[in-house]
């Protein structure tokens, strides 16, 4: 069975390096919107003069936000747009017969997608230490340890939403907006913004009941401030929410494929 | 030109009739469209308040005019282009732009007029032109929204010069990546932040620092008109240049 997922990775992940076009669009649509935030606050800081705004240190700000931007990239999944597509199209059907179930399937686009950003995302965290190189200075050997363990699950978390909105696929013509107001909601909510305790505290407080707080705003605290951060509640509201988004994929995909006539959603 | 007017008035009509069929996805995106605008407000809220006031300069009073115009300026602007960024690319894989090429000139009007953004943007439209009425007062209105047009034929270039290249290259499809950076970097004022590195992520969105700039005295207007044309020679000089090394099967 690894072997098979193994050579899908691996058609999926030629399939990808063809378009050369990518590139630019990734730096357009990921790179330059996460960008701008960081380069923002940056410019305010100096042009306030001051090493603190809002609680926050000038080093603190930039180093938070270049963790939240490497996640950003290394999170730029974008199954629902290719499931969609196959729905759409009709070639879900050819999924469909191979001897590889969905979840493989799924597993397959999203690793290849992954290795892909590995390019991209190791490129960005050289460039930040060249343009920031004093950001990173507080870091130490926990939060390395602790970036290993949060960050699989960000990415699971990510995987699993974009699968979930993939689905919708089989219920409307666009996954496009969906998904656009799906992640513009839980991506401010989940502090890639802003940091949460910038916003007014009712927004803030919204923001718990939210998963995309535990796959950015808390993974980024418990890499910066590994010995304030408690990792245990991280984990477990990253579990839980992985687990819940997990039995909403299979639920969507039983209905979906049920309703799925092979000729275009 | 009454002839123009009348393929646009078709498009428009087309436009609302073909997305009346598809409600869901209409309401759903009017959501995203009205989240996505109380999400940049917020976040110029907190980050103007968060910086004590030291925002560039800028007065409370200048950002709020700044987020009007740039809505209501975006608003316009996507409402002309939308449907080339939503259409090019896939009329050059399907083959289907060698029958625009063979319909009555201008190519330009045919490739605006394949979609309009009328049932998309008018959140845009309504809420800047809101704030413009709001925030300045009554003799500044025509010059806010001159200065506002005229940025959004900027736009209108810019998409035009991101989006055309799909006449050569059929997979170059830029329009979710495009729309989101535009969302995004459109959130601040940043003409007179000093900073290169800003005005350079924010290149595409550059233009509504400039009318804000205009409103309050500190450049003329026909310096933006300049840039427009400047933008739109750019624009239409590709065009051309794609058309003629456009063959069929170049995708």
């Amino acid at each position: 069975m690894i072997r098979v997922l193994a050579s899908t990775i691996s058609v999926q992940l030629q399939q990808k390096l063809l378009h050369r076009e990518f590139w630019i669009q990734l730096f357009l649509e990921r790179i330059l919107p996460l960008m701008i935030p960081l380069l923002a606050w940056v410019s305010i800081f100096d042009y306030a003069q001051t090493d603190s705004l809002g609680g926050w240190a000038e080093g603190d700000m930039i180093a938070y936000y270049l963790l939240v931007f490497i996640i950003g990239i290394f999170t730029d999944i974008q199954f629902h747009y290719e499931l969609s597509g196959m729905v759409h199209m009709g070639t879900l059907s050819q999924w469909l017969i191979r001897p590889l179930t969905f979840l493989e399937t799924a597993l397959s686009h999203i690793i290849a997608r992954i290795i892909l950003l590995l390019i991209p995302g190791i490129s960005a965290l050289f460039l930040c230490f060249w343009i920031f190189p004093t950001a990173f200075v507080g870091l130490s050997f926990p939060s390395l340890i602790n970036a290993i363990l949060v960050m699989p699950l960000s990415l699971a978390l990510f995987s699993l939403l974009s699968t979930a909105v993939g689905m919708c696929a089989f219920w409307v013509i666009r996954t496009d907006s969906i998904f656009a107001l799906l992640m513009l909601t839980l991506e401010f909510f989940g502090g890639r913004l802003l940091p949460l305790d910038l916003l007014p505290p009712w927004l803030e407080r919204i923001s718990r009941f939210l998963p995309l707080r535990f796959a950015i705003s808390d993974p980024v605290e418990a890499i910066l401030h590994p010995q304030t951060a408690s990792l245990f509640p991280l984990l477990l509201g990253q579990s839980l929410w992985c687990i819940l988004l997990f039995c909403l994929v299979a639920l969507l995909w039983r209905a979906g494929v049920r309703r799925f006539d092979a000729v275009g959603g | 030109m009454r002839y123009y007017f009348s393929i646009l008035r078709r498009a428009a009509i087309l436009h609302l009739q073909q997305w009346g069929r598809y409600r869901t996805d209409v309401i759903l995106w009017l959501i995203t469209i009205w989240i996505t605008l109380g999400i940049q407000a917020l976040f110029l809220s907190v980050t103007y308040t968060t910086s004590g006031g030291n925002f560039f300069g800028y007065s409370a009073h200048e950002v709020m005019s700044f987020f009007g115009m740039a809505l209501l300026a975006s608003g316009l602007a996507q409402t002309v282009v939308v449907g080339v960024i939503r259409s090019i690319s896939k009329a050059v894989w399907t083959g289907l732009f060698d029958h625009w090429l063979l319909q009555p000139p201008p190519l330009l009007l045919r490739l605006i007029s394949e979609d309009l953004g009328l049932v998309w943007y008018w959140p845009h439209i309504l809420v800047g032109s809101g704030i413009i009425f709001w925030t300045l007062p009554a003799h500044l209105w025509p010059l806010a929204f001159a200065s506002a047009l005229v940025a959004s034929t900027i736009e209108m270039a810019l998409v035009l010069l991101f989006c055309i290249p799909s006449i050569r290259w059929g997979r170059w499809d830029p329009y979710e990546g495009l729309w989101e950076y535009l969302e995004s970097a459109r959130s601040i004022p940043i003409g007179r932040s000093r900073s290169f590195m800003l005005w350079l992520a924010s290149f595409g969105v550059f233009q509504y620092s400039l009318a804000l700039e205009v409103i309050t005295g500190r450049l003329s207007i026909l310096i933006l008109l300049l840039i427009s044309v400047c933008v739109w020679t750019l624009a239409l000089l590709l065009l051309k240049i794609l058309i003629r090394s456009y063959g069929s099967a170049s995708s």
